[in-house]
């Protein structure tokens, strides 16, 4: 059986509309998981977020509520990557 | 700078320690917790006023004319908890007052005082190297701001001359994490201790000049970001 999938289509240079909006709809969901789940990013927001807070471009409410929002991003993707293949961490990093 | 690993041998290597809960709990510490290494020259009547981490007092284990500075502690494997790594901190930055010290980061933590004898005798050149370059010098920390709506012209020249005028009162000067687009700057300094007032004056003066940036400037540090020393146990 031959399956007919957007890349098969693609490769023979057609497109179909739903099949498009499918991908775009992926590599979304590829951009915006990698950006979640960048530990250097999420490191690199903590500490900009205690650099906002010294300089006193935000309250202490704000910093800790963000703080506690990242950290706990950050715990999450530890453990999300933990569970994911060598090739799968080299992409999101 | 010298880049040295000292690792010990296997024969020393040890997990997370089951029994740590109990350790912690009967207030045993068996371990030994590592601030720094020291020259002992002229350091005989070394003495700390103040304590080590989980309130022990910190001593000196001696190799020929340098020594390795430690407290007991419980847990062979710490869990990086910002409380104790500021005081992890506060204490370097006491030590660094008494002496010159090799500052360790926080959590190096080793079994018994026999593979820190071995690693002092192992490292011993790369070590008198390195406290001889950190000689009667400290680090200086200068972050600079841009501010969030400004849209800076010729920034590159001017990150060039704060950083010039700067470079020419340090010793050396190297790059930190260029974690926010805010940062025009984020750069650690080592600078003679007799430089440090003309430093500091520098700093007033770039402030006074470039008044669309916010400076943050911290230290005197012991010289972390200069010293490529790591000792650990193999994990």
């Amino acid at each position: 059986m031959i399956l007919i999938d957007d890349l098969m289509l693609r490769a023979f240079g057609l497109s179909l509309k739903p099949f498009d909006l499918i991908w775009y709809m992926e590599l979304m969901n590829d951009y915006a998981l990698k950006e979640k789940y960048n530990l250097k990013k999420i490191n690199a927001q903590i500490k900009e977020n205690s650099l906002l807070f010294e300089i006193e471009e935000i309250s202490e409410e704000e910093y800790n509520e963000k703080k506690e929002l990242l950290k706990e991003r950050l715990e999450k993707a530890k453990q999300i990557i933990e569970n994911l293949s060598e090739a799968q961490i080299r992409e999101i990093r | 700078m010298e880049t040295l690993k000292a690792q010990e041998s296997e024969n020393f290597q040890e997990q997370n320690n089951p029994d740590d809960t109990k350790i912690e709990n009967s207030g045993r510490c068996q371990y030994l917790y590592v601030y720094g290494i020291i020259p002992l020259k002229n350091s005989k009547d070394l003495k700390f006023n103040f304590i080590g981490l989980r309130e022990k007092p910190i001593t000196i284990i001696p190799y020929e004319d340098i020594g390795v500075l430690i407290s007991k502690y419980p847990f062979l494997n710490p869990i990086l908890d910002e409380k104790e790594a500021m005081e992890h901190a506060d204490i370097l930055k006491k030590i660094a007052k008494k002496t010159t010290v090799i500052p360790m980061a926080f959590g190096n933590v080793f079994n018994d005082e026999k593979i820190l004898e071995l690693i002092l005798k192992k490292s011993y050149n790369a070590l008198k190297e390195t406290l001889e370059q950190i000689k009667n010098k400290v680090e200086l920390g200068v972050k600079v701001i841009k501010n969030n709506e400004d849209v800076i012209m010729d920034e590159d020249k001017l990150k060039t001359e704060i950083l010039n005028a700067l470079n020419n009162l340090s010793v050396k000067s190297i790059p930190g994490e260029n974690f926010s687009e805010r940062l025009l700057l984020n750069h650690s300094f080592l600078v003679e201790k007799n430089n440090f007032s003309k430093f500091s004056d520098a700093i007033a003066k770039s402030e006074k000049k470039y008044k669309q940036f916010k400076f943050i400037y911290t230290g005197p540090w012991p010289p972390y970001s200069f010293v490529n020393i790591h000792i650990r146990g193999q994990k």
